[in-house]
């Protein structure tokens, strides 16, 4: 049955990349990029094999390297990429397959795949690091492969746990308060590092690492690492740890595929009978295209579970900037004045690829014929709302932060031009450049096969073109703030509003007539059953 | 909009009363469905040239000349995949043919779309519908993305739902339709900006015979104030008792097009259908499915 499930894997990765050729080519972007960073990882892990082993840099190093690997698994997947959903528990659930065969099974096919070729890559690399004696290199391989297995299961017991969250009216409370939390935990850790940042010596980061070393995410990576120091107890005492971890993982994966697959669309369903009475927003919005379209868009932030996160991270992800200025609190207290620049660029990245969100169902907008201008607006106004609502408490809170009122007028400036740049842009690319994303009914944690090199050059694009945009207006106010001349500030200024006014207004007029013209091109692109 | 055949369904007449049957050809079987008779005036509805549209190696549709008269209950019938959902997404603008054209009363779709798609309603197959909606704010959207004002909008929206059966259901979600009210739901969508042209892409599937015998009801009041209905069905019987036209498509290509008694040549259509398309199977083997494996 694992083998079974491991050449389903493969064939449906074969066929999809030959049904879309293009995917090919964003596979090797994928490569390229990641490859990259494997490739230096590795190298470094075999340069360390020439460190000290007791007293060297070569534990802390690998512990604290290998604890960010060990938790990018988690946020990742559930922030940006998802994990792959051809093999869904859900999609078993008419099989009779038993539920442990079958976990165990699409633990083993989630290996196939480029993160977990790189995490491979760089785990079994870390044997050669510690392969100074054949103790330490058995202690350091049976580590590697317990932090392969830690990550991919930890990748796909956190999404499905996060995904169940999200289905329910609690669930999505608790994950505001998780949010929450985190930022706290964030501004503790960034107050204590602030603290420490003054005196960064080999010594603190070793003293860091051996408190980490003692953290599920250390155990496995730090057990090579003790032995090194001839503390074999220590070192055993973590891989019994790290296969402890693994076990209760494993277990946990177990539960949540049984639980899966006895209720396939338990995932799916939004809190059933659930009834709205009357037009809702149609009812109080002006009668148009436009009105109709930005109606339809914010309800569907409320309903729909994949726009529910953005909806409730977008505001709050500038709180990071602030709250961290606020526990340096010291000579950098300027730096909160980007707060609201970074919500502005959130702002304009959000709408990149909204077509994609509606999948088929743009085919309403294709045969209604409705105007492509209308679309490409109608989608920013739910973006608008946020900007005006956070954007103006932002701008008031970093002129009481930081007393610099005489700021405020271009942070404001710079905050309109840096939306209006990034939603002009998005109205470009979310026709132009759209990539595949998960549909209405799957795990919104869930990344269409193939589609993270589609979409990591959709999103290059944006970047590059949202930098071009926005650099000469934030030079020029950033030379004023350091002590440039009082010119510079009106420049800023009027070259931001003007530059982003313009590029909005380009991205709708330009965006708009692609659609005018290529509607039926674009569903192609967004219908994920074709 | 005012003189639209949409307009007249409060008044439906009965498809009977509109002529006699002519009287079946020599040699014909007795049983068969009197055609549906309908008001034609020469004019074209709905006119593909040379339509071709291919998927990689395979050719969905080839070369495909069809005209739709106007005022006419057109049926499309055909094999599966034998290229109707391509052809019709052709038609309504929702797919780009490789080649030829296609016009609506005049109107080039592909060049003057927005002429064209006013014109048309659509009811798409196998496509998504902005389902977090309720079942009256989808039908509100899909007039007002036409540009029409509210109060029209939603008294059409309420009185569609009513006709349809889905007045109960106007404030549930979409997504928790059944198959069959989803359909009935994309039918509103299509209806509510009163088109002249109606394409139905396999407007019965799932519905319950209830329902559907509602939905033939407002599609022959539709016809019969002048409107033409396209609909696609692989329900021969169906096509029969409710089209006066239909066109047979195998492979991509016609193969028989005509009023109903022109095609069924004194048989009965499905018949006909098997002879046109041939390549019935006859069941061998398979014995193993009589003995249960558990």
């Amino acid at each position: 049955m694992v083998a079974h499930l491991l050449r389903l894997k493969l064939t449906l990765l074969r066929n999809s990349l030959r049904r879309r050729p293009s995917q090919l080519i964003g596979l090797a972007f994928g490569v390229l990029y990641g490859g990259g960073a494997v490739a230096t990882a590795c190298a470094a892990l075999i340069a360390l094999r020439f460190d000290e082993p007791s007293a060297g840099i070569s534990g802390p190093v690998i512990t604290l390297g290998g604890s960010v690997l060990v938790l990018a698994w988690i946020v990742v997947p559930m922030f940006a990429y998802g994990t792959d959903p051809t093999l869904d528990p859900s999609r078993f659930a008419t099989y009779a397959i038993p539920s442990r065969t079958l976990a165990l099974g699409l633990a083993v096919s989630a290996l196939v795949g480029l993160p977990a070729l790189g995490t491979s890559l760089v785990a079994a690399m870390s044997i050669v690091t510690w392969s100074h004696s054949l103790v330490g290199a058995l202690i350091a391989a049976v580590s590697a492969i317990l932090v392969v297995a830690t990550c991919t299961l930890l990748s796909r017991v956190g999404t499905a746990w996060a995904s169940s969250l999200l289905q329910s009216r609690r669930g999505r409370d608790a994950i505001v308060t998780v949010t929450m939390v985190l930022i706290l935990g964030y501004i503790f850790g960034a107050s204590t590092l602030g603290g420490l940042a003054g005196a960064l010596t080999a010594a603190r980061v070793t003293e860091t690492a051996r408190v980490i070393s003692w953290t599920p995410l250390g155990w496995a990576w730090s057990a090579p690492w003790a032995w090194a120091e001839g503390n074999l107890v220590g070192a055993l005492l973590r891989l019994a740890l790290a296969g402890l971890l693994v076990a209760l993982l494993g277990w946990a994966w177990v539960r949540a595929t049984a639980g899966i697959v006895l209720n396939p669309r338990g995932l799916a369903t939004v809190s059933s009978s659930e009834r709205v009475e009357g037009l809702g927003l149609f009812g109080r919005l002006p009668a148009a295209p436009v009105w109709a379209i930005a109606a339809r868009c914010l309800t569907m932030w409320r309903r729909d579970p994949r726009y529910r996160m953005s909806a409730v991270a977008l505001p709050l992800v500038p709180l990071i900037l602030l709250v961290t200025n606020r526990a340096w609190a010291g000579e950098a207290k300027e730096v909160a004045l980007a707060t609201p620049l970074v919500l502005a660029f959130f702002v304009g990245l959000g709408p990149h690829n909204d077509v994609a969100y509606d999948d088929s169902a743009f085919a309403a907008h294709v045969t209604t014929g409705v105007p492509g201008w209308a679309d490409r607006l109608g989608r920013l106004v739910p973006y608008l709302v946020v900007l005006l609502l956070a954007g103006t408490a932002y701008v008031v809170a970093a002129g009481v932060m930081t007393g610099r009122w005489d700021a405020i007028p271009l942070v404001a400036g710079l905050t309109l031009g840096v939306a209006g740049a990034g939603m002009g842009i998005a109205s470009l690319t979310s026709v132009l450049l759209p990539y595949p994303v998960p549909g209405p009914q799957d795990n919104p944690f869930s990344t269409p096969p193939g589609s993270v090199g589609s979409s990591f050059i959709a999103q290059m694009v944006f970047m590059a073109s949202d930098i071009a945009v926005c650099a000469p207006g934030l030079a020029l106010g950033l030379w004023w703030l350091t002590g440039g001349p009082a010119w510079a500030r009106w420049a800023s200024l009027a070259v931001s509003v003007v530059l982003g006014l313009a590029v909005l207004a380009f991205g709708i007029w330009r965006g708009g007539a692609y659609l005018d013209g290529n509607a039926d091109r674009v569903l192609a692109r967004v219908n994920r059953a074709q | 909009m005012t003189e639209s055949p949409l307009d007249a369904m409060s008044t439906p007449t009965a498809p009977s009363a509109a002529g006699q049957p002519l009287p079946p050809p020599t040699g014909a079987r007795a049983d068969l469905p009197p055609p549906r008779a309908v008001a034609r005036t020469g004019e074209i509805a709905i006119g593909c040239r040379g339509l071709v549209r291919t998927f990689g190696q395979t050719v969905a549709v080839g070369g495909l000349d069809l005209d739709v008269p106007k005022g006419s209950f057109f049926g499309l019938v055909g094999p599966n995949g034998a290229g109707k959902t391509t052809t019709l997404s052709m038609v309504t603008g929702l797919l780009r043919p490789d080649s030829g054209t296609v016009s609506v009363l005049g109107h080039d779709v592909w060049t003057d779309p927005v002429a064209a798609k006013r014109l048309l309603g659509v009811l798409p197959d196998g496509l998504r519908l902005f389902d977090r909606l309720t079942g009256l704010q989808l039908v509100t959207y899909s007039g007002l993305l036409r540009g029409m004002d509210r109060d029209t909008v939603v008294s059409r929206a309420h009185e569609l739902l009513g006709a349809l059966g889905l007045a109960g259901d106007a404030s549930a979600l979409v997504v928790d339709y059944s198959a069959g009210m989803t359909k009935k739901i994309s039918l509103a969508c299509a209806l509510v900006h009163a088109p002249r042209v109606l394409v139905l892409d396999e407007p019965f599937e799932a519905v319950d015979p209830v329902s559907a015998s509602t939905i033939k009801e407002i599609l022959d009041a539709f016809v019969d104030s002048g409107g033409t209905v396209v609909l696609s069905s692989h329900v021969m019987e169906l096509v029969e008792r409710l089209c006066s036209d239909v066109a047979v498509i195998a492979a991509g290509q016609v193969r028989a097009v005509g009023t109903v008694d022109e095609v069924r040549g004194g048989r009965s259509l499905e018949e006909r259908f098997v002879d046109l398309v041939g390549g019935r199977t006859h069941v061998q083997g398979l014995e193993w499915l009589r003995t249960f494996s558990d």
